[in-house]
């Protein structure tokens, strides 16, 4: 548990500064006691379950647990992924590297960005991190930004789950395809247009002990540690969400038009269902239109729950406050676009 | 905690607790990380502890903590408190115990949902698998599927098969029927589709919600819906129930 460095140093104060001393031995005892609160919990919590069982027996309540605790193991190995790479990024290419491989103007850097997204198998949980490092590597943010979007949005992984979940309809794949890539991009280039520097304020700290292996680990586990706790809350949230608001809720709503549009836009934003099971998801709801369906293969990937606490978590509450309604504006209108020309 | 969070996944990962949370497939991949987490946190311990030891005058040895410190201060505690939230999912657990998605999940799902298509040859299978008088064992998707189908539909009614599920109500039955149902998930829990077949039994014959069943049956044509018609379960014609207990794959996957 003490592997924070957080801990050791209120262990060993010697090399703050003084007036820093009495501060962290305040900061240490805090954690001392949220360490201490958590492990106590468990047997606590053992005992009540003889005694106060029903309190756990609720339905609703097991029901929330399971959607919790899976969202919440499923994501594990991709964020371990995603921290991987990021701590890989941080620790062994060099910055020189990076800024020679990215092209320096946005009308190259953008594109380019949306095509590494595409060649790269990952889920939403990965790509938060290694865009986070990307950005604290001195990437241009537009850039960074359509990685963002477009590595879960349009991987070969997802394309063919797509394909096989939407048989004999090769314009759904295309229609996600391009509806996805547009999004990004068109993200992309707004976001680098418009936004102030300071909109975006990357959390992802440095590690810089001089020891390749050393700032690798450091930078891993710290990454992972913060892209997890946020990870969990959006988990948490989610199963809330599908909990209280059973689906049966849409069963009377469906058709077409502008209201399937929208509510298929919110189903995807409260359902965090991954990007490579939601096309089996929208295969199944044959009430809504075509390209309300295709609304919802695109803004799933892009924004939901899930992802918004995973993007404050490595960029800051203001990032995401401006972030999420653009892409969400811009998704739904390339995909009603893009729905109604070509499916 | 990096290495604890690191322990539980891969102690998760290595039984089936985990295939009541995500696929099997996974549950592999859910192992493998937990040892790089386990790696990631041992080796941070150990490097922190010989940072520390070097003392905090060299200028880059200095301890991860220092180093932050003096520069991050509010932002360090931040980063930390919030990477405590990973314990919640083994506290959620530990307190609520582990169960897979249940009749309550399934009496709540939206009804109107198809299922994804497949590849399945119900004939061959049926011919391959019914030796000696014995039923063959069918999926739920499989059988499902097909009974939606006009070509197979007949073979289901003429084959009797065994599908395994759990029970839940069904509440246009009036007591006289329960819903056989089976999850399938695409990733995880959270998009579990519940695929149901409506098992008619005797007055007073239901068995428990939640329990385990194994039924033998064909299809029952007349009271099935024709198909395109409705996305109704399909009713079997049964010719047993029995107990039986939760399988190790507990969803299916398609």
């Amino acid at each position: 548990m003490t592997d924070d460095p957080e801990a050791a140093l209120g262990a060993d104060p010697g090399g703050g500064l003084d007036v820093d001393v009495d501060h962290e031995a305040r900061k240490a005892s805090t954690k001392m006691g949220l360490a201490g609160l958590v492990w106590a919990y468990i047997p606590v919590v053992l005992i009540a379950r003889g005694s106060f069982g029903y309190v756990f027996e609720g339905q609703a309540l097991r029901n929330w647990s399971t959607i919790f605790v899976s969202l919440t193991l499923q994501a594990i190995p991709f964020l371990v992924l995603g921290t991987v790479i990021s701590a890989a990024i941080s620790a062994l290419v060099p910055a020189s590297w990076i800024a020679n491989a990215v092209p320096k103007r946005t009308i190259l850097a953008v594109p380019s960005a949306g095509l590494a997204g595409a060649l790269l198998p990952g889920c939403e949980c990965s790509s938060v991190p290694v865009a986070g490092r990307l950005v604290a590597r001195g990437i241009p943010q537009g850039a960074a930004l359509t990685f963002l979007l477009a590595a879960p949005a349009i991987n070969p992984v997802v394309m063919v789950s797509t394909a096989v979940a939407f048989p004999g309809r090769p314009e759904m794949v295309v229609g996600r395809f391009v509806a996805s890539l547009v999004t990004a991009l068109v993200v992309g280039f707004v976001w680098s247009a418009v936004a102030k520097p300071d909109w975006l304020v990357s959390r992802m700290k440095a590690h810089d002990h001089g020891n390749r292996l050393d700032n690798f680990v450091s930078t891993a586990a710290s990454d992972f540690l913060q892209a997890g706790g946020f990870l969990v809350a959006g988990a948490g949230l989610v199963a809330a969400m599908q909990t209280l608001v059973p689906p049966s809720v849409f069963d009377r709503i469906g058709g077409s038009g502008v209201v399937a549009i929208l509510v298929m836009a919110a189903l995807a934003i409260t359902l965090s269902v991954c990007s490579e099971a939601d096309a089996f998801v929208a295969a199944g709801m044959t009430q809504f239109s075509l390209t309300s369906r295709l609304v919802f293969l695109t803004v799933g990937p892009m924004v939901d729950l899930k992802l918004i606490a995973l993007q404050s978590g490595a960029f800051g509450r203001g990032f995401s406050l401006r972030f999420t309604p653009l892409v969400l504006v811009v998704a739904i209108t390339t995909a009603t676009i893009v729905g109604t020309v070509l499916l | 905690m990096t290495a604890l969070i690191g322990v539980f996944a891969l102690w998760v990962g290595r039984t089936p607790v985990a295939l009541m949370y995500v696929r099997p497939s996974m549950a592999r991949w859910l192992t493998l990380s937990g040892a790089v987490l386990i790696v990631i946190g041992l080796l941070v311990l150990v490097l922190g502890r010989r940072n520390e030891k070097r003392g905090p005058d060299e200028q880059s040895g200095q301890g991860d903590a220092d180093h932050q410190a003096h520069q991050h201060q509010s932002h360090r505690h931040h980063v930390a408190r919030v990477g405590w939230l990973l314990a919640l999912p083994l506290c959620v657990a530990v307190a609520v115990g582990s169960n897979p998605l249940g009749s309550y999940a399934a009496g709540r799902q939206n009804s109107q949902r198809v299922l994804p298509p497949g590849q399945f040859d119900l004939e061959q299978y049926l011919t391959a698998n019914s030796f000696g008088g014995q039923s063959p064992a069918l999926r739920h998707v499989d059988f499902v599927r097909a009974s939606q189908e006009p070509d197979s539909r007949q073979m289901l009614a003429d084959h009797t098969v065994k599908l395994t599920g759990f029970v839940a109500e069904d509440t246009d039955g009036r007591g006289h029927s329960f819903l056989l149902t089976r999850f399938m998930i695409g990733c995880c829990a959270g998009d579990a589709l519940a695929i149901q077949v409506k098992v008619p039994v005797a007055e007073g014959a239901l068995p428990a919600e939640d329990t385990w069943v194994v039924v033998e049956a064909s299809l029952d044509l007349e009271n099935s819906p024709r198909p395109g018609a409705s996305l109704d379960p399909p009713v079997l014609q049964v010719a047993s129930v029995a107990p039986t207990d939760q399988p190790n794959e507990i969803y299916e996957y398609p």
